[in-house]
């Protein structure tokens, strides 16, 4: 099999031929290899020497590491199918033109030093993907089956956060990294942190410290506002949010109005906008629903004279909500116009591919495959907790700016791009949904390691 | 009979392996255990490590929600396949087990066998009650009443019960304790054991599997079973003899909702989360779906269902290109199967089996 599997254009299929070839060799060797994962410490010293010089380094297997034979495998988890698609679209072809850069040069590659553009740590790199269908227990299916079938050393992608917090205790027992991706939600880098997740993209709070910042200048000081907001987690920690962070900057919240999750009918939280007749709504949703909310108040006419902030605003909502989304605010966490030479290159590179303007979701799932990689190239093994440890206090500056992971609750601290829908005929000349408004810097979208959600934060251990 | 036995023994090896022997011993109630203990003892290797086996792309965590589904099936079935009540709302037992057992996890104290006892007790108390209203109704409406209460606990644990059952996001940050104080279900089996089964979670999915097969097939082969088949068969008639109907029926509910309850904590044990998926009338369909295929009434016919709907779901959907047709796929192998064979896969297997024999039997 040796050489023909290495090519990354059938995912599933060389994943399945890499997992066998480990499997065998753990039954030639009998449970010698799974003793060794009880950490029962018998000095049996496996993983070294595999023949390829990259076995060096004698850390006792854990997780997937060691890797057998040359081929590392990574591994993207999203949402295909359902209302979350659009994203996961994107993500799947970010990742797939990433894995295609470490392996063949290319896009940032060229331009980030740990990376050679031949593999990583001299191994070439395969992939394989898995629809989340927005659904926990899909998923939670679908990542075992890439962990204990194909052998993946991480995982990146995803736009739920209800998924993503289902998968974070996966990726902690397995001993798998996760870079989480979109998703949004306040306890993912809180009460349900864990030391083999992280999240490189914005949290709840990040969002509304950037809006806090801006708003004020965008819409004015003296502000009343009312909240709708998605009844979950995702909805709730950015109500949270933003009620303290605007309040904070003297705007006044006069009201709130839960809808449930899958509603589509807004019209009692349209009565009750209306009663409330504030100057700003804050509309925590997302998808079908952000554009169904969107045209039931046009049509009820409430629209006019408010302004809408969605605090994540992202195409899996833009894209059905189409014209009626024009001048609503929110932020991103990245936009494929910002202007700076490395955005301009991965546009590039991404366009030359698929002949479309990349979204933030692309990106990001670009982003974290090459800083997963340049990681591991500056901790010289795959080893799981030498790579958390190198995470821990990783910085990268590529196409989204300023990055650096904490160590507390493995938040990134980064810039937040505040933005605004753009009209129909915007958005046919630019091929995007959104204008950059302002970019917001790291310092003025971090909050501090003893305040929530990252006070909530336990870290579990790193083996 | 030992003695007849021993004299087949030295007679010939033909007595022994004769279709009257084969045929007497593979309806008693020791040859379904055995049969049941020879099929996990193999199953996750032949599936997952096995050399030419494991081509058909199956792996470990796998082979092991595959018996964890069979387990819900088996529940299931006792009540559609043996008492004939079709209920569409048994993702409330499979679901309620699920949180009932990562609550006590989350509060109490994550011993698997704790969450296994308080996972199923809690779905008879949940049969019980529900038991006691759905039953006063029969067929259709008996499905529908079914499906209404499911729904009704999705969309309380949904949004008024969310401070318990974490609503959309359901209940993460499950912790597993040793078993018995004893082992993590995650270590590792030593030598053998681990080429076979791999951890101790398979283990215990592995025995609890057998359990119920043994019990279900208890019932089946008691008189008590013969009247949940009498039940089925004509209700009517069965009141007429005298028994009363009802409590039979609520027996049957009850025995199923608690198998699917412990089939629930298991799988929670077995993902560390617990979710609205599994109260969704979804999972109620899916399990009427695997129950069909494999064979409605059947011992075994469960298991062959979750198999293949498993196989599909967690291993087609991963082939490239076609992997995200796999639902229409395993809707053709459906229709397909239940088109020519109503009794599903089993039906199948033993039609084939016995068209196979009689060819044997006239060319010897």
């Amino acid at each position: 099999m040796g050489n023909e599997s290495h090519t990354q254009e059938n995912g599933a299929g060389t994943a399945s031929n890499s997992r066998r070839h480990v499997l065998k060799a753990i039954g030639a060797s009998g449970a010698v290899a799974l003793a060794g994962c009880a950490g029962e410490g018998n000095g049996n010293g496996n993983g070294t020497g595999n023949g390829n010089g990259n076995g060096a380094d004698d850390h006792a297997p854990i997780g997937n590491y060691p890797i057998e034979g040359d081929t590392a495998m990574y591994g993207w988890h999203g949402p295909l199918s359902g209302i979350l698609a659009p994203d996961g679209e994107e993500q799947e072809r970010g990742f797939e033109l990433a894995i295609d850069h470490l392996n063949n040069g290319g896009g940032l590659v060229d331009h980030y030093d740990p990376l050679s553009g031949d593999g990583v740590l001299d191994y070439e790199i395969d992939y394989v993907t898995g629809d989340s269908a927005g659904d926990e227990e899909t998923s939670i299916d679908n990542v075992e089956r890439m962990i204990d079938r194909d052998n993946i050393q991480f995982w990146t992608g995803g736009v739920s956060s209800g998924v993503c917090q289902a998968l974070q205790p996966i990726a902690q027992r397995e001993r798998v990294i996760q870079l989480t991706s979109i998703s949004h939600a306040g306890p993912i880098t809180g009460e349900n942190c864990e030391r083999y997740s992280f999240r490189p993209s914005m949290s709840a709070r990040t969002s509304a410290e950037a809006l806090a910042a801006t708003l004020p200048d965008l819409l004015g000081d003296d502000v009343d506002f009312f909240q709708i907001y998605l009844d979950y987690s995702y909805g709730i920690s950015n109500r949270d949010s933003m009620t303290e962070l605007m309040e904070g900057q003297g705007w006044n919240e006069i009201g709130q109005s839960a809808i449930a999750f899958g509603e589509s009918d807004h019209s009692s939280q349209i009565a009750d906008l209306d009663e409330a007749d504030p100057d700003v709504l804050v509309f925590t949703t997302f998808g079908t629903a952000m554009a169904d909310g969107i045209s039931q108040m046009q049509e009820a006419g409430v629209a006019e004279d408010i302004d809408i902030v969605v605090p994540l605003l992202s195409a899996f909502s833009m894209e059905p909500a189409g014209g009626d989304a024009e001048g609503v605010i929110g932020t991103a966490n990245w936009h494929p116009l910002r202007g700076d030479e490395l955005s301009e290159t991965f546009v590039d590179a991404y366009m030359d591919e698929y002949d479309e303007l990349p979204g933030q979701a692309a990106y990001e799932v670009y982003d974290n495959v090459l800083h997963y990689s340049a990681a591991v190239e500056n901790a010289g093994t795959f080893h799981p907790p030498t790579v958390v440890r190198e995470l821990e206090e990783f910085e990268w500056n590529l196409a989204m700016g300023e990055m650096a992971y904490r160590e507390c609750d493995h938040q990134a601290s980064r810039p937040v791009y505040v933005c605004r829908g753009v009209s129909e005929s915007e958005q046919q000349e630019t091929g995007t949904y959104l204008e950059l408004v302002e970019e917001v810097s790291p310092e003025d979208s971090s909050y501090d390691c003893d305040i929530e959600p990252a006070a909530s934060c336990e870290m579990s251990e790193y083996e | 009979m030992s003695e007849e036995t021993a004299q087949q023994l030295t007679d010939t090896d033909a007595a022994i392996l004769s279709w009257e022997t084969w045929d007497r011993v593979k309806h008693t109630e020791r040859f379904a255990i055995v049969a049941a203990v020879v099929f996990v003892a193999l199953w996750s290797w032949l599936f997952a490590r096995a050399p030419i086996t494991s081509e058909l792309g199956g792996y470990h965590s796998l082979a092991t929600t595959i018996l964890i589904w069979s387990v819900f099936a088996i529940g299931f079935n006792l009540l559609l396949g043996q008492t004939g009540l079709l209920s569409f709302g048994h993702a409330m037992f499979w679901g309620g087990g699920g949180y009932a057992a990562a609550l006590v996890s989350l509060h109490v104290y994550g011993d698997p066998v704790l969450m296994l006892v308080v996972g199923t007790t809690f779905t008879l108390l949940l049969a019980a009650l529900t038991g006691v209203i759905a039953l006063r109704l029969h067929a259709v409406y008996f499905a529908i009443i079914t499906l209404a209460m499911g729904q009704l606990l999705y969309y309380l644990a949904t949004s008024p019960l969310r401070p318990i059952t974490g609503g959309r996001n359901g209940l993460t940050g499950i912790q597993l304790e040793p078993i018995f104080g004893l082992v993590y279900l995650g270590m590792p089996l030593p030598g053998i054991f681990g080429t076979l089964w791999v951890n101790y979670e398979y283990l215990l999915v592995a025995t609890v599997f057998v359990l119920v097969i043994a019990f279900v097939n208890r019932i089946r082969k008691s008189p008590y079973g013969l009247i949940f088949r009498a039940i089925r068969e004509n209700e009517q008639r069965v009141s007429f003899v005298g028994l009363n109907v009802w409590r039979y029926k609520f027996a049957a509910f009850l025995m199923s909702g608690g198998i699917v309850g412990l089939g629930g904590s298991l799988m929670t044990i077995e993902s560390q989360f617990a979710g609205l998926g599994s109260l969704y009338w979804i999972t109620s369909g899916e399990v009427v779906i695997m129950t069909v295929l494999g064979g409605v009434g059947t011992l075994f016919g469960p298991v062959l269902g979750a198999v293949i709907f498993l196989y599909f779901e967690g291993v087609v959907d991963g082939f490239p290109i076609v992997g995200r047709y796999w639902l229409l796929m395993l809707a053709t192998v459906f229709t397909a199967i239940v088109w020519k064979y109503p009794d599903g896969l089993w039906g199948m297997l033993k039609l084939i089996a016995s068209r196979i024999r009689s060819s044997v039997e006239d060319n010897p």
